[in-house]
């Protein structure tokens, strides 16, 4: 690589700067992945230290913030893995009890679920929306929320989330059956079915 | 030799859910398929499952976005810990991660 194409790679980025534009968005997305100020600080931290280091090999197709946010989601991998190979899930039980709660002895669910589609257009400018759907994903144990956000939201395949959590295959196809019963249900009760109530009076 | 050809809703909901992550196998997709023609509760467990995962890409590309102002921010003195860190790189004297 020639010395003068590293100097217009690193003209794009504005490192003074990025704390104070970045810093917060940063927290922010690892506060909610992590759930522990302490640990999303230390990510963040993390993703300043190591994007610095690798200034130089900043793909120039990115944004300055996509760079920092990629980075970012990788600090967060390494500290949920850190944190599953401290404290293995090993309970499927609970999990397979609660799925079966979902049904009758006939294998029929106890509630049916009822018509409702989201339109995505509408809700996502509906700030409270998002907070219930936050709330119901709460309700979920740690490693449950963790497969279902990274599945559903980052897209990860099975194989890298089964080694993030440090879990089976079929552990988490309990984990994320669960998640979508419990999350879909919990939505109908509180978003759903209460706006159509709210709707009609 | 008897065939099973019905499952029920509990079994089905298992093997929607499968279906968003993993292939399923042809005999599998052909005992789903027979009983979401005749369950609607388990078409409609199917389609708000699809809709959930379009919700959270939505999600994410709103964080991803970055805004004016967060509900949570870092402490001053955790930005200027961070900064101090990143001028120590810069003038060479070493990065040491915390």
């Amino acid at each position: 690589m020639p010395r003068s194409s590293n100097n217009a790679n690193q003209a794009t980025l504005d490192p003074d700067q990025w704390v104070e534009r970045y810093g917060d968005c940063l927290y922010h997305l690892a506060l909610t992945r992590l759930r522990d100020p302490a640990d999303a600080k230390h990510a963040v931290q993390e993703t300043f230290l190591a994007a610095w280091q690798s200034r130089d090999s900043f793909p120039n197709e990115f944004s300055e913030s996509a760079w920092l946010i990629g980075i970012l989601k990788q600090k967060i991998l390494d500290r949920m893995r850190a944190y599953y190979r401290q404290t293995p899930v090993t309970d499927t039980s609970t999990g397979e009890k609660i799925i079966q709660d979902f049904f009758d002895l006939f294998g029929s669910p106890k509630k049916s679920p009822s018509a409702w589609a989201p339109d995505p257009g509408i809700l996502l400018t509906n700030e409270r929306f998002w907070e219930v759907l936050q709330k119901c994903e709460e309700k979920l144990p740690p490693a449950a929320r963790d497969a279902f956000i990274l599945r559903e939201a980052d897209h990860l395949s099975i194989q890298t989330i089964c080694e993030v959590l440090n879990i089976t295959r079929s552990h988490l196809y309990i984990l994320l059956l669960r998640a979508r019963l419990q999350i879909r249900q919990c939505l109908e009760i509180n978003w759903f079915e209460n706006e159509r109530v709210k709707a009609c009076s | 030799m008897f065939l099973k050809t019905t499952i029920n809703c509990h079994k089905a909901s298992r093997l929607i859910s499968l279906s968003q992550d993993y292939p399923l196998e042809f005999s599998q997709r052909v005992l789903l398929k027979i009983h979401l023609m005749r369950c609607a509760g388990c078409v409609r467990f199917a389609q708000q499952i699809t809709a959930l995962r379009r919700l959270l890409a939505l999600r994410r590309q709103k964080e991803e976005t970055p805004l004016a102002s967060y509900p949570h921010s870092l402490s001053p003195e955790c930005q200027g810990r961070i900064q101090s860190l990143l001028r120590k790189g810069k003038t060479g004297e070493g990065l040491i991660g915390p």
